[in-house]
């Protein structure tokens, strides 16, 4: 299982095949001339918000999280970073404009210094990634948003094992209400993960099939993915900064 | 009387304002047009009239100034500004007169531009006076010339009085009737509440929800205004947001609506438009088709939650717990009354109208017990107690000797049973909060003031610090001190069948000389403990439903009889 985890570090932007999944993680804590770089990228509605951030780190964050979204998307497209142009759906989440005709569906996701970033060719797409904390107390969260299943799972592991695997049963929920396109409109209890299983497939509303598939981004964090549909092959890629 | 004005900032001084009327007159067409607008303050610390008097002439002197409306008033426009600038202030000094004669007064004051025929020419362009009512209550009353009124920016000026006041502010229900009812448009009136709710900068929602983003966001201060997200939020914390304004406030906010309304200003109108709607239904439909009344019960410890939940099962539920961030701020958190008082206005800020029913368990029924009577004394109507295990204070510390070691003995066996019973339920998922670590803390908080209790051998043991920390030893603390007083209206006792030997022993725990015939006792299955856990718990909650209903039953009857 680890072996599926060697984040390959490369140099060019692979095309995403019709049944691949592209995964990215990238470390988000650059300064210097690498943040100026991808802050050049940004929109000046991107800076504005960047500087509404009250929190330290948050605002250089948000920026390099940004920053790496432009470039691989613009390394996907064949475009500069900077012409790269997103539109945001009804619950905020941002894809790309009409204008590039374009299949490439993303999702993004950062906790900390870890950034996750996930691309597909024309299936939806949502990704989670959280830092594992074991004082965060998740079981708080997890009373009031848990389904009944999860929380019977959960019940069955000693506290310090329960507090762990909160986090990965909150990346799974998470990512897929992400894939799914509603943000948090969709409530967390109606639905159940296994937060054992590595992959499995969760069946919306209407029977169809999303596939979740956990993912160990760096020691200390935990995430995950969801994609419409099944059989996906995953390709963890590592993002660098490159020539600079 | 008189505070200085630095002084009571620094002490936190307080004023809850409400605009309690905004009316037109009877009476001719030109006073038709005046508007008294009354505002009810209530001030914690004294009332310092110099500063109120000096808020309000700064307010004034903007209105006249700004409407430009006073030349037409008398056609000098130099000397009525001079005027307007001056108003002529009135301090009234009604707090030896009882409160019915007070508010009559108050009535016969604001009439008096209407009722007294006085030709609009020669209406002062507005007149205010203040109205010391108690030792931290009063009321602003304040009317306006027509010809300014259609000019004047009502909520306006309110905000920049409190704004000139210099003090935090925060809006509440005023307690006891509003005034001149009977001539209330009732449309315009409903508008202006809403136009309230917007526009007022701060009110004790929001003081909660302040201190809920702070604990969460780990940050200070929070600002209303301050985006979530931006200070550092994320899912998992808004996730934990949530939770907590679940467990404060008793309101379910979904994960989503923080993304419509990112600020603790939006969550505040959200807050109030989710209780607001919950009133609106349960006001208008439930009540009349099934004629129930809202349950309110006291104490929000989530070992009580499958009590809770079979109740709300069973009808309109409200669990109220106390918190130590709002008993820290009271007068005199060793009195029960005092606790009650703030029970009272949360109370009424959920609803602000009875019929209500209260019940609580242990302390917290003496807590239900006082608070019925306080609202009561507002002119509330309580349709029944219900206190679960809960002893008379005073008689109980007539009881005392060899009887109390043995009553100390059975009740650590009843503790057990409590354990072993709640700790069966951990497997279960009805009760899947217990699980969660919090709850393992909060346990481990009550089995410590529980052994308190025990090592103390009475029911509310007299602490040393009732300041710790934890709400249940303030509460207790204060019970011990309690003076139950008398009461008129239905009270429902609950035994437990397994009593310890002593005082527990006593059927009536000592409540039938002070309450009468309206005490009513009922006895179900486990002991002081486990008679809300489970397999005991079904049967509890329908035993409370059953006698609701019964006194639901009997208000219906008594009120048909009014009727007829």
């Amino acid at each position: 299982m680890v072996a599926s985890f060697a984040w390959s570090p490369i140099a060019t932007v692979p095309v995403v095949a019709e049944s691949e999944l592209h995964v990215w993680r990238a470390s988000l804590d650059w300064s210097g001339a690498i943040l100026s770089r991808l802050e050049n990228t940004l929109t000046t509605q991107e800076k504005k918000r960047a500087e509404r951030f009250l929190v330290p780190h948050a605002r250089d964050r948000f920026v390099v999280a940004r920053g790496i979204l432009r470039e691989l998307l613009g390394a996907y497209l064949g475009l500069d970073a900077a012409k790269v142009m997103l539109s945001y759906g009804p619950r905020g989440k941002p894809f790309l404009s009409a204008e590039h005709n374009s299949r490439i569906c993303f999702s993004v996701s950062h906790s900390r210094e870890m950034g996750l970033f996930v691309f597909t060719s024309g299936q939806e797409v949502g990704v989670d990634i959280e830092q594992i904390k074991a004082s965060f107390r998740g079981m708080e969260i997890a009373s009031h948003f848990f389904s009944e299943e999860e929380m019977a799972g959960l019940a069955k592991l000693a506290p310090k094992l329960a507090e762990e695997a909160f986090f990965g049963c909150w990346t799974r929920k998470e990512a897929y209400v992400k894939a799914r396109g509603q943000g948090l409109s969709i409530p967390l209890r109606s639905f159940t993960v296994s937060f054992t299983e590595r992959e499995q497939l969760v069946p919306d509303e209407e029977g169809m099939l999303w596939s979740c598939y956990a993912l160990e981004p760096a020691a200390g964090f935990t995430g995950a993915v969801v994609a419409a549909g099944q059989n996906w092959k995953l390709k963890y890629l590592e993002w660098t900064a490159g020539p600079q | 009387m008189k505070v200085q004005s630095d002084v009571a900032t620094t002490l936190g001084t307080k004023l809850a304002l409400e605009e309690a009327a905004s009316a037109h007159h009877g009476g001719n067409a030109a006073s038709r047009m005046q508007r008294p607008v009354q505002i009810h303050l209530l001030v914690e610390g004294e009332i310092d009239a110099t500063l109120l008097r000096s808020a309000w002439q700064t307010v004034a002197e903007n209105l006249s100034v700004a409407s430009g409306s006073s030349q037409r008033v008398n056609g000098n426009g130099n000397s009525e500004r001079r005027k307007g600038r001056q108003v002529p202030w009135q301090e009234h000094d009604l707090r030896g007169l009882p409160h019915g004669d007070a508010r009559k007064w108050i009535r016969a004051f604001l009439e008096t531009d209407g009722q007294q025929g006085i030709s609009a020419q020669r209406l002062p362009p507005m007149r205010y006076a203040l109205l010391l009512t108690g030792k931290q209550e009063c009321e602003m009353v304040w009317s306006l010339h027509p010809a300014i009124g259609e000019h004047v920016d009502v909520q306006q000026a309110i905000t920049d009085f409190v704004t000139a006041c210099q003090f935090e502010v925060r809006v509440s229900e005023a307690p006891g009737e509003p005034l001149a009812e009977t001539k209330w448009d009732a449309g315009e009136h409903a508008a202006m509440k809403a136009e309230q709710d917007t526009s007022v900068p701060a009110d004790s929602a929001e003081e909660e929800l302040i201190a809920i983003w702070e604990a969460v966001l780990n940050t200070k201060p929070v600002r209303a205004d301050d985006d979530f997200f931006e200070l550092g939020g994320h899912s998992l914390l808004a996730a934990r947001l949530m939770a907590r304004i679940e467990d404060s406030l008793g309101v379910e906010l979904p994960l989503a609506s923080l993304l419509e309304a990112p600020t603790v200003r939006g969550q505040t109108q959200l807050l109030r438009k989710f209780r607001g709607n919950s009133c609106a239904e349960d006001g208008g439909g439930r009540e009349q088709v099934t004629g129930q009344f809202p349950l309110f019960f006291l104490g929000g410890d989530p070992t009580f939650r499958p009590l809770s939940q079979r109740l709300s099962e069973l009808r309109e539920f409200h669990s109220l717990g106390l918190r130590m961030s709002v008993l820290a701020k009271l007068k005199d958190p060793s009195s029960l009354e005092c606790i009650a008082e703030q029970v009272v206005q949360s109370i009424r800020e959920r609803r602000p109208q009875g019929p209500y029913m209260l019940a609580g368990w242990c302390a917290h029924g003496l807590l239900a017990f006082e608070t019925a009577r306080q609202l009561q004394a507002q002119g509330q109507e309580v349709t029944q107690v219900l206190m679960l295990e809960t002893a008379n204070p005073v008689r109980m510390k007539q009881y005392s000797g060899w009887k109390r070691t043995i009553a100390r003995a059975q009740l650590k066996l009843h503790l057990l049973k409590f354990e072993y019973a709640y700790l069966q339920q951990l497997n279960s998922t009805q009760t899947r909060d217990y699980i969660a670590g919090r709850t393992s803390q909060k346990l481990a908080r009550m089995k410590q003031s529980l052994r308190r209790v025990l090592r103390a051998s009475k029911f509310y043991p007299e602490l040393a610090d009732p300041t710790s920390g934890n709400p249940l030893d303030v509460l207790y603390a204060a019970a011990a001190k309690y003076h139950p007083k008398a009461y008129r209206g239905g009270v429902t006792l609950i035994r437990s069948l397994e009593r310890t030997f002593g005082f527990g022993h006593v059927l009536d725990l000592g409540w039938s000389e002070l309450l009468g015939d309206d005490l009513k006792i009922c006895e179900t299955a486990g002991n002081h403990y486990t008679i809300y856990m489970q397999p005991n718990v079904d049967g509890l909650a329908h035993k409370m439903d059953s006698c609701l209903r019964k006194a639901e039953e009997q208000t219906a009857r008594a009120r048909a009889r009014v009727r007829r």
